[in-house]
């Protein structure tokens, strides 16, 4: 039994590499679980919370103290600010993006009176009504409201206090309209113009806020938001928007970056519903600056946003909740929101960005409801919507 | 009680003194879920240390299921199995130390052929350096030295054939089965091999069980056969007394044998040298059907024109099929079963 | 055939028992909590929410288009995957490795990016000329280019240790190559076929965000429904119906499907996968590896081109200025996530995620698969379908689930950073258990006990001949597993982990800003994460067990 010598093997054999990696796997795994979840203590909170500044001030309290403040994914504030107010009250603070503003609000009345966090940022005009028929407050009149004009202060009850407003607006592109020498649309009426067929992008109003916030000012403008019917007048309007080639999108950042011709996306529409706040961001080169924003609002087509904070019931911390909120409504805090967050402050004191100065123009008598009817019609209006587009 | 523990440890592995072990089966009955009948019914087995015996019999008659009863991969319903006195009831394969060639060889196809010579030896928990030179041996043994690192997918059924035995054979097990081990491979090859398959077992000393359908592997390393047929053992003894004595015209037809004549008195085996065949005369009783060599003479296969087959061995002949040929046959080669 | 004795059936039974345990508490009880404060709010049961569902013609519609587009891009998902498998498995070419990995990329992006990406071809003012944004047709590509990798490295996994001297055996008994691939080697890979189809409908059942981005406000399936109740509406009794119907029809095909696989997987004579790929010869074969690469190309790497391109338009010119903004902008911003970080979370959750499903997945597998020889006991068939449950469930249920279950003592993990991972295990296990299982069922039983006559006990059985000859399989498994958890599939969408941002909430939350330097950071940090997926992913594929060949 004799054979030929053997030839190399081509299938080499490898090192114990797999043992390594899970090693390590679990070594990272255990190194990540640091941080551990977040605490919530819950004692009694008092019906009502008094103002936490006395004299102008911000009150101190025990160091060690953390205030668990919700908001939606996309607040921001600068780091050095947020430590102004620790630095003047011993608090801490802990931020919990979650979600957009919705679903944030959706999860707190979810765990309404055992809630995740002190404070809960960025509800607006339209998600009132749930919020309070969930009862999710603690009153708190704050003192900064002195500086804050009438149109933002909605609940008389000050369950929830006015931070921000970013009004929902068409915006336009003015290099598009320049190049094809058209007017410039300024009413609802203007963008049923046959020359603007197919020229506008909008967002689906269940599912993305500034949709909704563009079907609430076609209500207030049109008028028949009582009417169920299909001939309502803003229903009607919308007909028309439909004939006029208007096209629907899922969300904003859809709209914006994909269809939107002013912007990164490069789209093939020229108008979009987007907020007031989006022209300064669209001008890119800060050492040579245009006469204009490279994009533009129509002002009359604006809803008024406003953001709101309130201190949820039941977290425990009301005190240091309360002075977060003062601060919050205090100079430092509101003229940092722009850059931040791309909304405009309601601290009437406040100095805008140079940017904003000269590229927005601010919307004086935005279209608005009051937040009651929104919240008992909403649906009906969204599912009236869906008729149409769907 | 987990019936693992209550036996004695394994007699066989590597470092035992070579010899083999006495291996005892006795009564067993194995019936499997929708069979119409036993794959073994009450089947005893005794294999004395350091005998070779063949299992003999047609597909299906349950030779493979009792090695795989003594192996540990199926379990017996009734009866016992022993090696070197040890009940193995309810010990796992893993434990017996039994050392199996499967028909068709189940290679490992991730490992090299080292690789798979060795595996028995690192479950025993032999040291690298010991291993490395008992492959060597082994590979040395069935004439694949050098081989180790060769991948085991290209290799022919012959070469695949041997490391599959190299690799039952490395943990030096007393008592070795294997089933259908020259099965792949062509005549030629056969014929080489079954006397080295022989000497090989002698010496080691090596107890075996060796399934087989071929006679000549049976009769060349045997020291006993065991014919088998439907799950019973019909026949038990040394090659030569089988052979010469078949205990049936069964056992006649499983070994193979030429010319069972069923006659009006029972059977009778017709020696093949003690027909006489020579051209036709005139007419003829029988003609010529096929032609074989046999050794170094002819096998002739003629067809009689009463009915029925017969076989001669000539020492030299110039007949062709189809030839008319008279035959007769000398009354000292036939013998009654 | 009766094989060797019992210990064997228990420990199969204990194997199943971590993984099973594991869903009841990550899986079952978050839904079950959502769907009873929907269906029994305040205590009492009130199911008249499921009586209006079930008669509303808008939602039966809804329902109905769900189920047959499911359907649809299933099947368009298989056969365009079944040539790239065959590529895979049968040929070698320059890239092949990468590529191999590359394949995952579509499954890691945030749905929004991928949207992008495919606008940006198939959109307004697209690459490609043609608008397809909103219509059905959007959602059919996207579903393939999001599920290709799902079938390719399944079902190309197995037929790379399919012999293919089978064919050639085929062939010279006169079948053609088309007779001989559909009488020799399909049924062979039936039920890795099976397994990825499993996989791609309970996925397009349940598609969510890449429905809206491309399919507009049409396309609405019934996931796009449950969250709109759940998440915007907090109708939990309607969205809990809702739920409830997915389910049903979810269990249902993945009761067909499982019928499917268990046609006895045949026993492979498993050949190396080193062995049987090799150079393509002549011109058809040519032709074939050539208009395949060409199809990944227009299908996988035309879009991804776009981001890329896109990620180097920065408003300062072309240039790396996006990827420099990285770590600049917003400095000092709480918002503000510096890459490294982001990446390391990423990777992190990743890696645990990957090792839980992959043991907890792997125990699963083994218990249910068996052996090729003999069918499965029935409480194995039906664990292994209630395995797969998970990935065709609700994700914003499966989310507000655990939101609302794990609020509260003994399991307060709500805000823990070790949610993240432990949501993300939750659908990668049956991905895991769905690309083992076939393969366990295909190894020769013998050699299982050739090892087992060699001495080796069972536990070492496993390891000598089990997991090197499922290598590949389970290569496959970890690198699912840990794409899932990169891209942060199903419910952790909805989990907060404030201290802990990942890739994808980083790209988010530069997608949610208006302004060119904010789109293009989130461009180039989806170019990031793609790197990173394709260099990952390439090292889990060279991983094998101590001592096997490329197997």
């Amino acid at each position: 039994m004799t054979t030929d010598p053997p030839p190399a093997n081509p299938a080499p054999v490898r090192r114990p590499t797999r043992l390594v990696l899970v090693g390590l796997a679990l070594v990272l795994a255990v190194v990540a679980a640091a941080c551990g979840g977040g605490e919530s203590s819950k004692d009694d909170t008092p019906a009502t919370v008094g103002p936490a500044i006395s004299q102008g001030q911000l009150p101190t309290f025990d160091p060690g103290t953390t205030i668990t403040v919700v908001t939606h994914d996309s607040f921001a504030v600068s780091e050095d600010v947020l430590t102004q107010f620790t630095d003047a009250t011993n608090v801490e603070v802990r931020l919990v993006p979650s979600g957009d503003a919705v679903a944030a609000v959706n999860k707190a009345i979810l765990t309404a009176g055992d809630p995740e966090g002190d404070v809960l940022f960025g509800i607006d005009e339209n998600l009132l009504a749930s919020a309070f028929a969930a009862d999710l407050f603690v009153p708190y009149e704050a003192r900064g409201l002195s500086t804050v004009p009438e149109q933002y202060q909605v609940d008389p009850e000050h369950r929830v206090t006015p931070i921000d407003h970013g009004d929902v607006c068409i915006n336009y592109d003015r290099t598009w309209f320049r190049e094809k020498d058209l007017e410039v649309p300024t009413s609802f009426e203007d963008l049923l113009d046959p020359e603007l067929k197919g020229k506008l992008v909008v967002e689906d109003p269940s599912s993305s806020t500034p949709g909704l916030a563009f079907l609430l000012a076609t209500v207030a403008a049109q008028g028949g938001g009582d009417d169920d019917s299909s001939s309502a007048a803003w229903l009607q309007y919308w007909q028309k928007l439909k004939d006029n080639g208007v096209k629907v999108v899922d969300g904003w950042e859809t709209a914006y970056n994909v269809d939107f011709s002013g912007s990164a996306g490069k789209g093939d529409r020229p108008l979009v519903v987007s907020y007031a706040s989006s022209p300064p961001v669209e001008v890119t080169d800060p050492s040579t600056p245009p006469e204009d924003a490279p994009t533009g609002v129509l002002a009359d087509t604006c809803y008024r946003q406003t953001e709101f904070a309130g201190i949820l019931r039941g977290a425990g911390k009301a005190e240091a909740a309360g002075a977060f909120i003062e601060f919050m409504l205090s100079l430092p805090f509101q003229e940092d929101m722009p850059e931040q967050m791309y909304v405009y402050p309601v601290n009437s004191q406040a100095v805008l960005p140079e940017a904003w100065e000269r590229y927005t123009t601010p919307v004086e008598d935005p279209l608005a409801l009051p937040f009651e009817e929104v919240g008992a019609r909403r649906e009906a209006w969204i599912q009236q919507w869906a008729g149409l587009f769907r | 009680m987990d019936p693992e523990q209550t036996q004695p440890a394994d007699p066989t592995g590597p470092g035992q003194p070579p010899g083999g072990a006495s291996l005892d089966v006795e009564g067993v009955s194995v019936t499997f879920p929708d069979a119409s009948r036993p794959a073994l019914d009450d089947v005893d087995l005794r294999v004395a240390a350091g005998e070779v015996v063949s299992l003999l019999g047609p597909s299906g008659c349950g030779k493979t299921t009792l090695l795989r009863v003594v192996a540990g991969l199926t379990t017996v319903d009734r009866g016992a199995v022993r090696l070197d006195g040890a009940d193995l009831t309810g010990v796992p394969s893993h434990r017996r130390g039994v050392g199996l060639m499967f028909q068709d060889y189940a290679l490992f196809p991730h490992r090299d052929v080292g690789g798979n010579v060795e595996f028995g030896l690192r479950m025993a928990g032999m040291g690298q350096k010991a291993r490395v030179d008992r492959v060597a041996e082994v590979l040395e043994l069935v004439g694949l030295p050098g081989w180790e690192r060769r991948a085991v997918g290209p290799l022919s059924g012959g070469e695949r054939q041997r490391v599959a035995l190299a690799r039952a054979l490395a943990p030096s097990p007393r008592l070795l089965l294997l089933d259908e081990p020259l099965g792949a491979l062509d005549r030629s090859l056969r014929d080489r091999l079954v006397p080295e398959l022989g000497t090989l077992f002698r010496t080691l000393g090596l107890s075996v069980v060796h399934v087989t359908h071929d006679q000549t592997e049976a009769l060349a390393i045997a020291d006993r056969v065991v014919v088998m047929d439907h799950g019973v053992v019909v026949q038990d003894g040394p090659p030569v007394q089988v052979w010469a004595r078949p205990a049936s015209s069964l056992v006649a037809r499983i070994l193979g044998l030429p010319n069972i004549v069923d006659g009006p008195e029972g059977t009778e085996l017709v020696r093949p040298d003690a027909v006489r065949v020579r051209p036709a005369a005139a007419g003829g009783n029988a003609t010529v059907a096929a032609l074989g060599v046999e050794g170094t003479g002819w096998s002739v296969t003629v067809v009689l024109d009463e009915g029925g087959r017969l076989q001669a061995h000539l020492p030299a002949t110039e007949l062709t099929p189809g030839d008319r040929v008279d035959v007769t046959v000398d009354p000292a080669g036939r013998r009654r079963l | 055939m009766t094989t060797a004795p019992q210990p064997r059936r228990w420990w199969r039974a204990a194997l199943a028992v971590p993984p099973v345990a594991f869903l009841l508490v990550f899986f079952v009880w978050p839904v079950a909590a959502i769907l009873l404060k929907g269906l029994r709010p305040d205590g009492a049961w009130d199911l008249s929410a499921l009586g209006d569902v079930l008669t509303d013609p808008v939602i039966r519609r809804v329902a109905w288009f769900t189920l047959w587009q499911a359907v649809l891009s299933t099947a368009l998902c298989v056969v365009a995957g079944l040539p790239g498998a065959a590529l895979f498995a049968r040929f070698r070419f320059a890239g092949k490795r990468f590529l191999w990995a590359a394949l995952l990329v579509p499954f890691v992006l945030p749905t929004v990016v991928v949207g992008v990406a495919l606008l940006g071809v198939i959109g307004p003012n697209g690459v490609s000329g043609v608008d397809l944004s909103g219509t059905l047709w959007a959602v059919l590509v996207a579903h393939v280019f999001f599920n290709y990798a799902v079938v390719v490295r399944t079902v190309g996994g197995a037929w790379s240790t399919v012999d293919p001297r089978l064919e050639e055996a085929a062939r010279t008994l006169g079948a053609s190559p088309w007779r001989a691939f559909r009488e020799v080697t399909w049924p062979l890979l039936r039920p890795a076929v099976a397994a990825a189809s499993s996989i791609v409908f309970l996925f397009t059942f349940t598609s969510f965000g890449v429905v809206l981005v491309v399919g507009g406000v049409r396309q609405r399936t019934l996931e796009v429904e449950i969250y709109d109740q759940t998440a915007r509406f907090l109708h939990l009794d309607v969205a809990a119906a809702l739920a409830l119907v997915q389910l049903v029809v979810v269990v249902a095909a993945l009761a067909w499907f499982g019928r499917t696989q268990r046609r006895r997987a045949v026993v492979l004579d498993q050949r190396p996968a080193a062995e049987v790929a090799r150079r393509p010869r002549g011109w058809r074969e040519r032709a074939f590896v050539g208009t395949n690469l060409l199809f990944m190309a227009a299908l996988l790497g035309v879009p991804l081109a776009v981001l890329v391109v896109r990620s180097f338009d920065a408003p300062a010119g072309w240039g790396t200025g996006n990827y420099q903004a990285l770590d600049t902008a917003r400095r000092g911003s709480t918002s503000f996530v510096p890459p490294v970080e982001a990446i390391t979370n990423s990777l992190l959750f990743a890696l645990a995620a990957t090792v839980v499903a992959v043991v907890l997945g792997g125990c699963a597998a083994w218990a249910v698969a068996g052996s090729g020889r003999e069918p499965s006991p029935r409480w194995a068939r039906w664990t292994d379908t209630a395995l797969m449950v998970p990935l065709g469930t609700s994700a914003v249920t499966v989310g507000f689930g655990m939101f609302v279950a794990f609020g509260d003592p003994p399991l307060e993990l709500r805000s823990s950073v070790w949610l993240v991972p432990l949501a993300h295990a939750v659908v990668a296990i049956p991905f895991v258990i769905r690309l083992l299982v076939p393969a366990l069922r295909s190894i020769d039983p013998q050699l299982r006990e050739a090892a087992g006559v060699l001495g080796a006990s069972p536990w070492r059985v496993w390891r000598e001949v089990d997991l090197p000859v499922v290598s590949r399989a389970l290569a496959a498994a970890a690198g699912f597993a840990f794409a899932v958890s990169l891209g942060e599939f199903g419910a952790t969408v909805f989990l907060a982990r404030p201290e802990r941002p990942t890739l994808p909430v980083a790209i988010y939350r530069f997608l949610g800003q208006p302004g060119p330097l904010n789109f293009g950071q989130a461009m180039a940090l989806s170019v990031v994460l793609m790197a990173l997926t394709v260099i990952v992913i390439m090292a889990i594929d060279r991983l094998r067990p101590i001592g096997s060949a490329e197997f």
